[in-house]
């Protein structure tokens, strides 16, 4: 029998797919997700006073509000594996593995992504660090965020260190109800939120977002009205976050979904399997719409 | 009566200070009363999400160099808070940067790459 490589590519992208609708979907509320197909995704944000009062009848052109932008630039992925013909001829389930280990390696590629860009917000550089009154040196998730308007020369915070609890995730709701975006105007968040945990809090995580008494009092909670989801995500270990589920700063630009690529091998003795995709983390310019709880 | 104010005229400091408190949003939540800021940098443990947490966390926090504030200062927000502190000196020039280390290398390896474009 000839070697039939599109029968090989028929049984490698089934076994693809199946095990990619299979594979965990933890991270997907801990981000919004874009999926412009553009190498780079600018994401702006307007920091302008918001409010209405009287008409003033100004112009408004886009650089108004688009005040300031992320350029969050794609980042491509792949991985190739090689089987020869006679190793396929001689297994029956060879393609299909194959395959399955690139479709759970791209799916964590993409977990690995969410993970390394939340666990670093205390870490990352705010984008507006030392402009439109965000003080020099502030990262995203900080202490001491600087805002304008009313209550200029005056502090936010978006960074607690607090372990996870049930006061803790009232806490975090409270700070988001109050927020101020650069402005200072207040953007009243918090509606509707996703928590992100590590394995360390994943039971209480969910005990919290569903239980609808509070545990101390047994008074009615609001909390499972108001938790859209719950992401975990390995690497966070005792530290925790909240976002807004409208609202939410954290950003996965997924360009181009996994996939699989099956070709003859240039000598011709094989198959080359390549599982791709295009993604990365970025963030919008304001932090509004997260809070982080770095304990340690 | 002389209408001569200094720096320490308490009710000048008691103006200053509901004039601050009035432009201000409440308390953060978490805070230590009390707390010298300055100096430490403080970790709640909110002892009601249960035993098996906060013994987790007690670890955690002795094996970073945290150590018990006693007697437990009250904590904006929590009930029952256990409250560790670590010099703030020791923080910023120890534990963060190492930190910081480590999500920047686990940021360039996952291929983050953002930058900020500012139009006005």
């Amino acid at each position: 029998m000839a070697n039939d490589i599109a029968k090989v590519a028929r049984t490698a992208e089934k076994a693809f797919v199946d095990t990619l609708s299979q594979s965990t979907d933890k991270w997907r509320p801990a981000v919004r997700v874009h999926t412009d197909d553009t190498p780079s995704l600018q994401l702006g944000a307007y920091v302008g006073t918001g409010l209405l009062g009287s008409a003033q009848g100004a112009g408004q052109t886009p650089a108004d509000i688009d005040t300031v932008q992320s350029v969050i630039t794609s980042s491509h992925k792949d991985k190739l594996y090689r089987l020869n013909w006679d190793e396929i001829a001689d297994s029956d389930s060879a393609v299909a593995n194959i395959s399955a280990i690139l479709a759970n390696e791209a799916s964590a590629t993409v977990q690995n992504i969410v993970e390394a860009g939340v666990t670093g917000l205390p870490s990352l550089d705010h984008p507006l660090q030392g402009d439109r009154g965000v003080g020099g040196g502030i990262k995203f998730a900080d202490t001491g965020i600087n805002y304008g308007g009313l209550g200029s020369g005056t502090t936010q915070d978006n960074l607690l260190a607090i372990g996870f609890s049930r006061a803790a995730v009232n806490a975090g709701l409270k700070i988001l109800r109050e927020y101020r975006n650069q402005a200072g105007v207040q953007l009243h968040m918090g509606d509707r939120v996703n928590l992100i945990v590590g394995p360390e809090n994943e039971e209480e995580a969910f005990a919290i977002a569903r239980s609808g008494m509070s545990s101390d009092q047994m008074q009615a909670s609001q909390i499972p009205q108001r938790v859209a989801g719950v992401s975990v995500l390995t690497s966070m270990g005792n530290d925790w976050a909240l976002v807004d589920d409208m609202a939410n700063p954290l950003v996965l630009h997924l360009r181009r979904l996994p996939r699989i690529v099956v070709t003859p091998t240039d000598d011709g003795l094989g198959v080359n399997f390549a599982a791709t995709l295009t993604a990365t983390f970025g963030v919008m310019p304001s932090e509004a719409g997260l809070v982080y709880s770095q304990v340690a | 009566m002389s209408t001569t104010k200094t720096k320490t005229d308490p009710v000048e400091t008691a103006r200053q200070r509901a004039l601050a408190s009035l432009s201000r949003q409440s308390v953060t939540p978490g805070k230590v009363l009390g707390g010298d800021y300055k100096q430490y940098r403080y970790a709640v443990i909110d002892l009601d999400a249960g035993a098996g947490k906060a013994t987790g966390l007690r670890a955690e926090l002795e094996l970073r160099g945290y150590t018990r504030v006693e007697p437990t200062p009250e904590v904006v927000g929590i009930n029952r808070p256990e409250v560790w502190s670590i010099p703030r000196a020791v923080f910023d020039e120890v534990l963060q940067p190492a930190r910081q280390s480590r999500d920047a290398d686990r940021m360039r390896a996952a291929g983050i790459n953002i930058l900020i474009r500012r139009t006005a």
